[in-house]
């Protein structure tokens, strides 16, 4: 159950968001749900990946460094991009463009070990919360005669906003805890950090199944009413 | 090594702190979005009564001036015009064949005019149409226009006759009548075809005219269309779908239905 959670649920939670975010796009094929379909088929693939490198014991940091990291940046802005209104959309470009530098920045000048990237994703996190904050503003200052929920977006950006700000104190600290017990690196500490992981995965597992429930409820409502 | 378990457990506790907010947030925003939804709704059904209301209002004047005029018709005008024949018909008998045969025609002309007078005050009376039905007011208002001699109607009832509510009655009268001042007026008709379907569940009124049509599927200008939307605001106030189906040179078609439940 332990292996389960820390290796297997990640990209379980991912392949689940790809056969929602599939679905979507068969009802919708807009550019936004087009970004998001490709993201989840990418990050289910290098997350499968990351999962097998953990299992033969290899280091699979790097994965999430150097590959999820840029991908998730574009990706989930990019969608937000598109989701948000005219007007919110420069704070999308903001948010992309400050991760994106950042991103750049560290891996040219700052090249460090392999150890998870703490400010890049606990930054991802805040920016899809604050984008997420944005665009249930959004919502409400644009009340239309359909309620919230029969959104697709509405359970796509709270599935995010979930599990990202859930998951931002473990991405924030992982960095410093994993530095602290570099030296030492007992079995019980290795447990306590994959058990801390254990935390975020958890969390976008539960973000993908109500992503595809709501979803799902969606279409089922509209096959009803036709 | 000993701090880090509790470490943890701060981490853990604050990632569940974080994440009760944002779930308390969320519920934030449904409840809002729900309270907004209704309000609108609200607002939406509102703005629809208030509409009715003056469409209300607007017919209640029409049927006032309606009955104002029909009874000036009747109580002035049409005393005088009876005065005038009764002093026709008394006058002693004309030596010149000729002046005689004028007085006559005149006669004839003066009866006409009054005929033709009750009628028009008849199909303005409101009331009378309440009192006799829908379908006998149609009947009557079929004949009028078939007596000018200039227009060939026919009417066809379909199922058994029953009773409507007199007021959504009248106002369906006023849309038949509005429909065929459209057709004379507008669509230079020289057919109008009326029929009546008595349903169980609904009351259909089909009127259709042999004239020039129009373009039912374009946005009529607003000067233009009138008439046209006044029948649809009454169709509205009364609870009945109404359709008009019209193409250049192929007439005009239009269609009442009331289901039985709809109320005013």
């Amino acid at each position: 159950m332990f292996s389960f959670i820390t290796n297997i649920l990640e990209p379980l939670s991912y392949l689940v968001y790809f056969i929602g975010i599939a679905i979507y796009y068969k009802q919708q094929p807009l550019a936004q749900v087009k970004v998001l379909l490709i993201y989840y088929f990418v990050a289910a693939v290098l997350m499968a990946y990351a999962s097998v490198l953990a299992r033969s014991g290899k280091e699979n940091v790097f994965v999430y460094n150097y590959f999820f990291l840029p991908l998730s940046i574009f990706s989930l802005t990019l969608y937000f991009f598109f989701t948000l209104n005219d007007r919110k959309k420069k704070i999308a470009i903001l948010f992309l463009t400050f991760n994106f530098s950042l991103f750049l920045v560290k891996l040219f000048f700052f090249r460090s070990a392999n150890i998870f990237d703490s400010i890049g994703f606990a930054l991802l996190s805040l920016s899809i919360v604050a984008l997420s904050f944005v665009y249930f503003r959004q919502l409400l200052t644009n009340v239309s005669e359909i309620s919230v929920l029969k959104k697709y977006d509405f359970w796509i950006v709270s599935g995010y906003i979930v599990s990202f700000s859930g998951s931002f104190i473990v991405f924030l600290t992982y960095y410093y805890l994993t530095k602290k017990i570099l030296a030492t690196y007992t079995k019980e500490e290795r447990y306590l950090l994959t058990f801390l992981w254990g935390i975020p995965n958890f969390l976008f597992f539960i973000g993908a199944l109500s992503t595809l429930t709501g979803i799902l409820w969606i279409n089922y409502r509209r096959k009803l009413r036709s | 090594m000993d701090k880090l378990p509790q470490e943890i457990a701060i981490i853990i506790f604050l990632s569940l702190f974080f994440l009760i907010i944002v779930i308390g947030i969320i519920n934030l925003v449904l409840v809002y979005q729900k309270r907004q939804l209704h309000y609108l709704k609200e607002q939406e059904h509102l703005k629809i009564r208030f509409q009715n209301e003056l469409l209300e209002t607007q017919i209640e004047i029409q049927e006032q001036t309606f009955k104002a005029i029909s009874q000036e018709i009747h109580d002035n005008i049409g005393q005088v015009l009876s005065l005038v024949k009764l002093n026709l018909y008394t006058l002693p008998p004309i030596p010149d064949p000729s002046v005689q045969e004028k007085v006559d025609s005149t006669k004839d002309l003066v009866s006409k005019v009054i005929t033709d007078l009750r009628d028009i005050s008849r199909s303005l009376y409101g009331d009378r149409i309440k009192e006799i039905g829908l379908r006998d007011a149609i009947v009557n208002e079929l004949k009028i226009l078939q007596n000018t001699g200039r227009y060939a109607t026919s009417l066809d009832i379909i199922g058994t006759h029953y009773k409507l509510d007199p007021q959504k009655e009248m106002i369906i009268f006023r849309i038949l009548q509005e429909a065929i001042n459209n057709s004379i007026k507008h669509a230079h008709a020289k057919k109008i075809s009326v029929q009546l379907y008595y349903g169980p569940e609904n009351f259909i009124l089909k009127i259709s005219d042999d004239g020039i049509g129009f373009n039912a599927q374009q946005n009529i200008p607003e000067q233009e269309g009138i008439g046209l939307r006044s029948m649809e605001n009454r169709s509205r106030l009364i609870g009945a779908s109404w359709k008009v189906e019209s193409s250049p040179g192929n007439g005009t078609l239009i269609i009442i239905e009331l289901k039985q439940e709809s109320e005013i």
